[in-house]
């Protein structure tokens, strides 16, 4: 008895046992009757419930990737497979499962002692929470709301209800990842003149030469920049191009093991000064306005902007309403944390201690 | 701890409460004796036994598909697993319950210790052959198990060459068609 030989319902069963898009095809490419077995009229539910144990829970991903402005991001949408669909399922579930390697280095930063990988059930959760972040990002983050209009009671509102979709276990979660997404934003891309200054003193203990940092300003002067294509991306691009942008670069753009070997490398050209984003308030308002960027947008810029010029080229290239307009899903946590009569300021300390969130009990 | 189990469902007479033992034949034509309550496990045969009553002294059940072999550890599993609580009949994981916190039960179980060295078995020859007599015998968690250990050797062997090496499946595929279907994959790839 071969596996090319059982029946066909078993044939399926064994696809359907399958937990990623990638064994479902590996065993479909091995021969014509596994191919057939599994491209006939179940293909495309196959690959669904492999990518649900991959990438899950695929609707979330759904609510993500079908979000517009036509509709209130709140109301849940539901999308019929297709090929593009699974795509777009593959690309924003990758996401997700990088943010499933970095998390544990975060969140067991002092206590590096106690850390561990995370469980299916941790992941599962992490993935979910990445998706809903994402989701609001996508809805409020965007050229549609300016610095102006985070307070209007109607944009609260309309903010309010989307987390109103979830409990408070799952907000927690959600804010987890978010501290964590926090952590790379403002000891990786954008880190201050503290954090420069230190990593220096670290590497050349025996230097003594003072770094110039850029006090005054959060932003520097605009620099005639000459560009390279990889760092501006077409301002009309739709979601997902942009997303496979920002996942997949497709210039062969410097890739840096680690940010910092660049950042601190001294010559006659560069000071590693200009590369902190400030000192500690003017650095609180830039790390603000940089938590607008999505999930994948932080993860492409981590590993494909070495420089603090290529982190502005990009920032740039998003448009002038992303300057000096601080995030809003902290501020909207708030809210509808008061609303249920719920101190957010313990929920974020117990998602510290981790009491609540993707690893609390 | 498989402590013996009162109130697991004893159906049809009660005259002896327990250990009351069935023989089933192989299709080799060799009689097994089986407690029960193991056969409980066994849908197809219950399913008969609860239409039909026990078989009547001397009588045996035969059991046409499977060798004595495969039976043998059909009836080693089960007997292994006879406490297990039995899943209700829909209990599809398709159920998105978005209000509840953490719980939101994941369909992918982890396979047991017991269960791995079970599975350990020598050829894979014997891996299909449980798999079909759990089939045929209708045992749902054994045919559960026996395809997620499919689906595993297959995640292990990473590349459809390997996979085929180790199920000794020809590749019957023109090199036309091997590079389409390299094409229609190129979605999935990872970009690294």
């Amino acid at each position: 008895m071969q596996l090319d030989h059982l029946p066909t319902e078993l044939l399926l069963h064994i696809f359907y046992s399958c937990d990623s898009i990638s064994d479902v095809l590996n065993l479909a490419s091995t021969s014509r009757r596994l191919r057939h077995v599994s491209s006939a009229s179940q293909k495309l539910s196959i690959l669904a419930n492999a990518a649900d144990a991959e990438f899950g829970p695929l609707e979330d991903i759904i609510q993500l990737v079908t979000q517009n402005a036509s509709q209130p991001a709140h109301l849940s949408r539901e999308a019929s497979l297709s090929d593009a669909l699974l795509q777009q399922i593959v690309t924003v579930g990758r996401v997700a499962r990088k943010w499933e390697s970095i998390y544990p280095i975060k969140k067991w930063k002092i206590d590096f002692e106690n850390r561990r990988l995370l469980s299916q059930e941790e992941c599962f959760r992490l993935r979910r929470a990445v998706y809903r972040l994402w989701l609001y990002h996508r809805a409020f983050h965007n050229v549609c709301y300016d610095r102006f209009s985070r307070r209007l009671l109607n944009v609260v509102v309309e903010r309010a209800q989307l987390l109103h979709n979830w409990s408070t276990v799952e907000l927690a979660e959600i804010e987890d990842i978010r501290m964590i997404i926090q952590d790379v934003v403002q000891n990786h891309i954008c880190p201050s003149n503290g954090t420069i200054q230190r990593k220096f003193q670290k590497q050349f203990p025996d230097s003594t030469q003072p770094l110039a940092f850029n006090i005054h300003l959060n932003y520097p002067p605009e620099r005639a920049f000459s560009a390279s294509p990889c760092f501006c991306p077409d301002r009309n691009v739709n979601f997902m191009e942009q997303c496979f942008y920002s996942v997949h670069p497709t210039s062969n753009s410097n890739r840096c093991a680690s940010n910092f070997a660049a950042r601190l490398r001294a010559d006659l050209f560069r000071d590693p000064g200009r590369e902190g984003w400030g000192d500690e308030i003017p650095h609180y308002y830039v790390v603000q306005d940089m938590l607008k960027l999505d999930p994948a947008q932080v993860l492409w810029l981590r590993d494909n902007a070495p420089l603090k010029e290529n982190v502005e080229i990009y920032i740039r290239s998003l448009g002038d309403w992303f300057k000096d307009n601080g995030e809003t899903f902290g501020d909207t946590l708030e809210w509808v944390m008061k609303e249920r009569g719920e101190d957010p300021n313990k929920l974020r300390e117990t998602i510290e201690e981790k009491g609540i969130g993707i690893v609390g009990c | 701890m498989a402590s013996k189990s009162q109130d697991t469902t004893v159906t049809g007479d009660t005259s002896k409460p327990e250990k009351k033992l069935i023989t089933l034949t192989s299709s080799d034509n060799v009689d097994i004796e089986v407690e029960r309550e193991v056969l409980q496990c066994f849908s197809l045969i219950k399913d008969m036994l609860d239409d039909l009553g026990d078989p009547e002294n001397g009588d045996t059940i035969p059991i046409a598909n499977v060798s004595a072999r495969v039976l043998k550890k059909v009836i080693e599993w089960c007997t292994h697993h006879r406490n297990d609580p039995r899943p209700s009949a829909d209990d599809k994981v398709e159920g998105r319950d978005e209000t509840t916190g953490p719980n939101t039960d994941r369909k992918k179980i982890e396979i047991s210790e017991w269960d791995q060295e079970f599975l350990k078995v020598d050829e894979q020859e014997m891996l299909f052959e449980i798999l079909l007599a759990a089939n045929y015998l209708d045992i749902k968690a054994l045919l559960d198990l026996c395809c997620m250990a499919v689906a595993n050797i297959v995640k292990a062997c990473v590349t459809p060459e390997k996979i085929r090496a180790k199920f000794g499946i020809e590749n019957d595929f023109t090199p036309e068609e091997e590079e389409q279907i390299r094409r229609e994959n190129e979605w999935a790839e990872q970009p690294e």
